[in-house]
């Protein structure tokens, strides 16, 4: 079985290698083709791995396999490790399956663009690094995939390097992602020199023997990567510019995949955060204050993208909060639901962008229902998924976590709960006020002109771009029925055993008062949208004018985050380089051979550039007259 | 004898080397060496290096001065480029540096003691001698002679068929067609670039 | 052998001082290929004097590889007299310059 591990592992590897030294010879579509075929084989192989993983005894749902020791120092040994179990087999399904309906759906979206082999290699490349982060056994190879999934999403957002937006982007997320990949780095450190080992079974095994002060720095260190990874607060806002990468991009990393990478971290170091309670309880802290912010600042967003990234930030707060509470097969389970609809509604943001003929400004939207009715359709499917509307799978998964947190009973629990409804009211509200300003109400000036004649002349869209949009609607709809509470238990008994101390599940009439209230407050949510954004309507302007002018200017500013960052950082750093240049270099250092060195480097090079004439005679007489000399110096000397 | 025989060859030698380094015509400074040569190898026959002196003469004087003179014939006229130099205090610290030289060596060769010679058999300095000593001591310098003759023979032909054709550079265009023809040199490669490019980007960006 | 080896030292050392004048002060290009090769035959006696000295046969099998090193290098020193006439360029060592600065 881990032979087909390995095959899911090489195959965006051999992806990658094939488009980098042949992508010049195939043509356009070819690369497509090419990645998406070799996504296609991996979900395949993790597809198969699953079924073979489900067939034997749940006690022995655990396949570990090292392929070679790449590291050995002393007693100290790291290997390329495999660990197989229910949670790396669920997300080898997501990230392959998910990746290849994205990558298809990329083969539309990015036709025509120049660079089309390198988009596909660079995808390739980021499942393969996130394929490397989720089978990992121990801890370094973490850190490895963790890096290289940080390279891709910095390749792939500065995608269009022509774009001084999108390089800045692309900066701005690898730099925030470095200072995790610190925490991250000082975390296994620190847990190496406690416990002596970096594999998962080691750590695992000896995880009892920390102090609860140890386990929770460690924690805690490794919360920051998991933070920067994961954009939650305070190591969040390289989100919204990373939507300067193409839309593929936005659906695949940073709303499927790579976000998701530090809830699977918490997941899998689950025995090690029992030992760190508080940690557990900071997390929760953090996701109810991630969830309510994001949420709050999607509502006044006008770019269709940052609506969206915005909202994936306010999920994957929900998802903390799930794993915070130890109900980590409700947040696991919110991460998959989380993939499909999210995607989705990424994709068809692409659909909407493509027809608009790249333009994103929610502000130049509107009644793009009549002209586009499938994505619509499937749009809708999507938003009600995400704001939790029974029977939708958001709505399962959201609810899992918020049963959770009512059964767990503890001032976090409340807290948790009382957030994640508030939250759930502002899905509602940001949601399907994308929604209506995109799809209902007049069109603008703008989209009357560009959209009809466009979608006239290709449909909606390709239809590589319309048939994963289907399949994740599909996805969305549906995939909830997983885990109705009472009565099926697929999601929570299939990761219960990757919880050595147990797992927080709430019981089945918990779960059920949880979805009526948590549908209900979706509903309101929904309402208020559509008094406020379905029809023309000055209200919402009124209100930002008005009485809201200091909560709508906060928001507006995405709560400070990044002018606080910029004082922090960007003045003094900027402050102190410019006083180095001004006042040091021009000025101090004039005197000293700065660019003396300069001046009497060229003056000895000007004096002994006239032995070389190019002349070889003269050299030669230089030969004769050295020999001469030398013999001269040999024969005085004596011998 | 041998006394005789050694000042008339070094006599002979000194002047044909006098001669192949002062004359003008390079077809008369090579003939000069060839009495150079031979004088030499009647030298070495003096010091019992039989093998030696004979491929002196049938090496050196056979081929290699054959060659030079082939090619000096070939270039004819053109080769003849006297001694002139520009500036006299460089002959004069030429030949004051290979006097010193000279007269270093001088110092040392007849100061030195050398000893006795070596008594040697008759043996010494034939040509049985000689190729022992290459295929048992020296195999590894035999070899490698060979190798770096193959590779002389090999640049004789790339000299000899030109090589590869020559780009010649801007300036030199400029110098031979002038102008136009560099612009024009410009332009079909421009082309070509343009025409290759094309055919490996398909469609062009949105 | 009533000629001392040194003698024979001697005479070499000479012809090696006039065939350094000769690459020293000549231009053409033919020229100073010939007096390289007065050089090269003057320590080949050198070789030869010194291998008699001491008795054993070093010495000229060496002169024997000096021999035909000499020949490879005339070769490729021909060969560009030649590829230069051909290209009608002045056969002076002193206009082959591109390589100053």
């Amino acid at each position: 079985m881990t032979e087909l591990v390995w095959i899911t592992l090489a195959l965006p590897l051999l992806g990658v290698a094939l488009l980098a030294i042949f992508g010049n010879k195939l043509p356009a579509r070819g690369a497509g083709l090419l990645a998406s075929l070799i996504m296609l084989a991996a979900f395949g192989a993790a597809t198969v791995a699953l079924i073979l993983l489900a067939s034997k005894p749940e006690d022995q749902r655990q396949v570990t396999e090292t392929a070679w020791t790449w590291l050995s120092a002393g007693d100290f040994r790291v290997g390329f490790d495999i660990w197989f179990d229910q949670l790396t087999a669920l997300m080898l399904m997501v990230v392959t399956g998910v990746g290849f309906l994205i990558h298809i759906f990329s083969i539309g979206y990015m036709k025509g663009d120049t660079q089309e082999r390198r988009f596909f290699a660079y995808m390739n490349m980021f499942v393969f690094s996130m394929l490397v982060l989720v089978v990992s056994g121990n801890l370094v190879q973490l850190l490895i995939g963790w890096g290289l999934v940080g390279l891709s999403s910095y390749l792939l957002i500065g995608f269009w390097h022509h774009k001084t937006s999108a390089v800045k982007a692309a900066k701005k997320a690898f730099i925030m992602n470095a200072i995790g990949d610190v925490g991250l780095a000082i975390g296994i450190f620190l847990l190496f020199v406690d416990l002596g080992t970096v594999s998962y079974s080691g750590v695992f095994a000896s995880a009892d023997k920390l102090s609860e002060t140890q386990a929770s720095i460690a924690c805690l260190l490794l919360l920051v990567g998991a933070l920067a990874k994961s954009a939650q607060i305070p190591l969040h806002t390289w989100l919204p510019d990373a939507m300067e990468g193409p839309t593929p991009v936005s659906a695949l990393i940073h709303a499927a995949t790579m976000v998701t990478a530090g809830v699977y971290l918490i997941a899998r170091m689950n025995p090690l955060f029992f030992y760190a309670p508080k940690v557990l309880d900071l997390i929760v802290i953090i996701g109810v204050v991630g969830l309510l912010m994001a949420g709050a600042i999607a509502i006044v967003q006008t770019d269709i993208k940052r609506i969206i990234a915005f909202s994936t930030m306010s999920q994957i707060a929900y998802m903390f909060v799930g794993v915070g509470l130890s109900a980590y097969w409700a947040g696991i389970f919110h991460l998959f639901t989380h993939a499909f609809f999210k995607a989705l509604l990424f994709m068809g943001a692409g659909l909407v962008i493509h027809a608009l003929n790249g333009e994103q400004d929610t502000r130049n939207m509107g009644g793009m229902r009549k002209l586009m009715p499938k994505t619509y359709f499937c749009f809708i499917i999507g938003g009600l998924a995400l704001t939790g509307i029974f029977p939708f799978s958001g709505g399962f998964s959201k609810d899992a976590i918020l049963g959770a947190a009512l059964h767990v009973d503890s001032t976090i629990g409340w807290i948790a709960y009382v957030g994640g409804l508030l939250g759930a009211l502002m899905t509602g509200i940001y949601t399907f006020r994308l929604i209506f300003l995109v799809f209902h109400r007049r069109m603008s000036p703008y989209a009357e002109k560009v959209a009809p004649p466009l979608i006239k002349h290709h449909g909606e869209g390709p239809s590589s771009m319309l048939w994963p949009v289907y399949i994740l609607a599909l996805g969305a709809a549906f995939l909830g029925l997983l885990q109705i509470p009472g009565v099926t238990h697929v999601m929570s008994s299939w990761l219960e055993p990757i919880s050595p101390y147990g797992m927080v599940e709430a019981t089945a009439s918990q779960e059920w008062l949880t979805t009526l209230i948590g549908t209900l407050v979706g509903v309101i949510g929904i309402i208020v949208a559509a008094h406020l954004y379905l029809r023309e309507n000055d209200a919402p302007e009124r209100i930002r004018l008005g009485r809201g002018r200091l909560i709508a200017h906060a928001l507006e500013r995405r709560c400070y985050w990044d002018n606080l960052y910029e004082w922090m950082f960007e003045r003094p750093v900027q402050w102190a380089a410019s006083f180095l240049n001004r006042d040091v270099d021009a000025t101090a250092f004039r005197w000293l051979p700065t660019d003396g060195v300069g001046t009497i480097t060229a003056f000895f090079g000007r004096s002994v550039v006239v032995l070389q004439n190019g002349i070889v005679r003269s050299y030669a007489l230089v030969f004769a007259v050295g020999i001469a000399g030398f013999l001269l110096f040999l024969l005085v000397r004596g011998t | 004898m041998d006394i005789v025989v050694f000042f008339i060859a070094s006599v002979c030698a000194i002047a044909s080397a006098i001669a192949v380094v002062a004359q003008k015509n390079p077809f008369v400074s090579a003939l000069a060496l060839l009495g150079n040569l031979a004088s030499l190898a009647a030298l070495m026959l003096l010091l019992e290096a039989q093998f030696v002196a004979a491929a002196q003469i049938i090496v050196y004087a056979g081929a290699v001065m054959v060659m030079f003179l082939f090619v000096i014939a070939y270039v004819g006229p053109r080769g003849e480029i006297g001694p002139g130099v520009r500036k006299p205090w460089l002959v004069a610290l030429s030949v004051f540096a290979a006097l010193l030289i000279a007269v270093e060596i001088v110092v040392v060769v007849m100061g030195a003691s050398l000893g006795t010679v070596a008594s040697v058999d008759a043996n010494y300095g034939s040509p049985a001698a000689i190729g022992e000593a290459l295929v048992t001591d020296y195999l590894l310098a035999f070899e490698v002679v060979s190798v770096i003759l193959f590779m002389a023979a090999v640049a004789g032909v790339v000299f000899g068929t030109g090589g590869r054709p020559v780009r010649l550079s801007d300036d030199q265009v400029l110098a031979k067609e002038g102008e136009s023809a560099v612009e024009r040199r410009r332009e079909a490669s421009r082309a070509a670039l343009e025409a290759a490019r094309d055919s490996t980007t398909g469609e062009s960006a949105r | 052998m009533s000629v001392g080896i040194p003698m024979f030292l001697g005479v070499s050392a000479i012809l090696f001082t006039i065939g350094l004048i000769g690459v020293l002060l000549r231009r053409s290009p033919l020229t100073v290929l010939l007096s390289l090769e007065i050089m090269l035959n003057s320590v080949n006696l050198t070789l030869v004097a010194f291998s008699r000295q001491v008795g054993g046969s070093d010495g000229q099998v060496f002169a024997l590889v000096v021999m035909g090193i000499a020949a490879a290098e005339v070769v490729v020193g021909l060969g560009l007299v030649v590829a230069m006439t051909r290209r009608s360029m002045v056969l002076d060592t002193d206009e082959l310059r591109t390589l100053n600065g």
